[in-house]
């Protein structure tokens, strides 16, 4: 009886230590394996025992931070005219219409994209994931992976969303979503780029190592863009708060509080 | 136990849906004494979160046109409760909306029913008798 | 799943939704796609009067545009393009009126305020013949 209380209060102290070793910061050039569920799917956010969230990334054209070399430059995206002017009405006026600096959600791509961080929760028994951003108008999203269909956009019924409808499915280790029904009103990625309501987004989104999200994205947009095409960043895991502090949480952030800034912005 | 348990969960679900249906004070925007009624064809159809808005043009007296916005229900409540559709509405369609004006008497009412070109009405899903 | 726990939940996700709705109440909003996609309300002068018009464009994946004059209660397709060189815009209109009568002209204008929330407009002139006029219709 002794003996057994012993054991258990042992393997108690053994799983508390070994549980803050799993969430412990890796040592420089240390790569801690991608963490997987009993069944064997693979976390894509928070595990148990771990701090931290996923942060800073790139862009799903050019070089630019976390961006894949394979990405194409700005000037072999292929816009229509249209299109590529209104990237450059926005880039010579400095962006200052933006909706998101409007505290407006941005696309889907924009989202993951933005400072404060965001949290991939999956519930596999309700085939859902949720995707929280910690920055913006601190919106989340929601991907399905019951098989629904894609929404049909020419359905008078079917309500045009910032962040469209998605449903996702998984490929081995790499979750594959779907997204459409999107509506006109947002800037859908970093880098202002435009879309139509006709645009269709592929993402694959995989976890190649405990502290990387590799984000895949193809583009289909016949409203705005002659062509099919691709790019994607990596994602950084973040194991501290934007303060410094080991307690690596999303902070609260609403955009809406406080946001001065957007009567300021001027394209001079 | 399981009973009461229950009963609390559906109230604390019925307090907690409250938030979503009226976010805002019907009375600080719009007042219930007095009643406006348009007529006018309608420009725009914003059919979305919270508040269906519909957009028309009203000639005044002078003969000019003014562009009014109605403010309606949500489109789940228009589509669920009041009978519309997203194609209800049609731009260049001319309608007559019944509601109440803005206090701050701009160019904005709350719907209470709108009639279409086919002489039907539907109601406009008002948010009036609802408290906040 | 407990009472407590089923508490939690919904009202964590009812609270987000009412953050959310609330956050697409603090600000109007923008049609950011193709820039002529959407109504169009403004008037062209003729005979020193003016003539209220409306303008339904519709932007297609082929980069075709329908699009729908209503003028005096007539609902006219007419032809529009735009050249996203200088933003400008021209519309030709060749039908009828629901009375029978021919409703012809052409108008050519460029888009202000391309980027605003408020406001962006088509300003330019109308010309049918010997007439003609000021055209101007404000993005609804």
């Amino acid at each position: 009886m002794m003996n057994k209380s012993f054991s258990n209060i042992l393997l108690v102290l053994v799983l508390m230590v070994f549980s803050q070793l799993v969430a412990a910061q890796p040592a420089e050039g240390e790569v801690i394996p991608t963490p997987r569920m009993a069944n064997g799917q693979i976390y894509l956010g928070l595990s148990p025992g771990q701090t931290g969230f996923w942060g800073s990334s790139g862009r799903i054209f050019g070089t630019r931070g976390r961006s894949h070399a394979t990405n194409l430059e700005e000037e072999d995206i292929p816009f229509h005219p249209w299109a590529r002017a209104l990237l450059k009405y926005r880039q010579d006026n400095n962006a200052k219409d933006d909706p998101h600096a409007r505290c407006l959600p941005g696309g889907i791509v924009r989202q993951i994209q933005t400072v404060n961080g965001f949290q991939i929760l999956q519930q596999p028994e309700l085939n859902r994931i949720y995707l929280v951003f910690g920055g913006g108008p601190h919106t989340w999203r929601v991907i399905h992976t019951d098989g629904r269909p894609m929404v049909d956009i020419n359905d008078p019924d079917t309500i045009p969303t910032y962040l469209g409808y998605s449903t996702g499915h998984w490929e081995g280790d790499t979750l594959v979503v779907e997204t459409n029904g999107f509506n006109e009103k947002t800037w859908f990625a970093s880098g202002s780029l435009p879309n139509t309501r006709f645009l269709h987004l592929t993402e694959r989104i995989s976890r190649p190592d405990f502290e990387t999200l590799r984000y895949e994205l193809t583009v289909d947009d016949p409203g705005a863009y002659s062509e099919t095409w691709t790019g994607g960043f990596d994602v950084a895991w973040n194991w501290t708060g934007w303060d410094g502090s080991d307690k690596a949480e999303l902070h609260e952030y609403f955009c809406q509080d406080n946001n001065l800034d957007v009567m300021h912005m001027t394209n001079e | 136990m399981k009973k009461i348990i229950a009963g609390m969960s559906l109230v604390f679900m019925c307090s907690a849906a409250l938030p979503v249906l009226a976010h805002h004070s019907f009375a600080a925007q719009y007042d219930s004494e007095k009643p406006i009624n348009l007529t006018g064809m309608i420009t725009k159809v914003e059919w979305s979160n919270p508040h269906v808005y519909l957009y028309i043009d009203v000639e005044n007296d002078q003969g000019e046109y003014e562009q009014w916005a109605l403010e309606m229900g949500a489109p789940a409540v228009l589509t669920r409760i009041q009978g519309w559709s997203r194609s209800t509405l049609q731009v260049g369609d001319e309608v007559n909306v019944e509601g109440r004006h803005a206090r701050d008497g701009s160019n904005l009412a709350n719907a209470r029913s709108v009639t279409l070109t086919s002489g039907e009405t539907l109601g406009a899903g008002s948010s009036e008798n609802i408290t906040p | 799943m407990t009472f407590v726990e089923s508490f939690k939940k919904y009202t964590l996700a009812t609270g987000l939704m009412a953050l959310l709705l609330m956050s697409w109440s603090s600000w109007t909003l923008a049609q950011e796609g193709h820039p002529l996609q959407g109504t169009w309300s403004g008037d062209r002068t003729s005979n020193g009067e003016k003539v209220r018009i409306l303008l339904i464009l519709n932007h297609m994946p082929d980069q075709s545009i329908e699009a729908t004059l209503i003028e005096n209660g007539s609902r006219i397709p007419v032809d529009v393009t735009l050249n996203p060189e200088d933003w400008s815009v021209s519309i030709t209109v060749d039908g009828q009126t629901r009375s029978g009568e021919p409703l012809i002209y052409s108008a050519n204008g460029t888009i202000e305020n391309l980027g605003a929330v408020f406001g962006r407009k088509i300003v330019g002139t109308w010309r049918a013949g010997r007439d003609s006029g000021d055209f101007q219709v404000t993005m609804n």
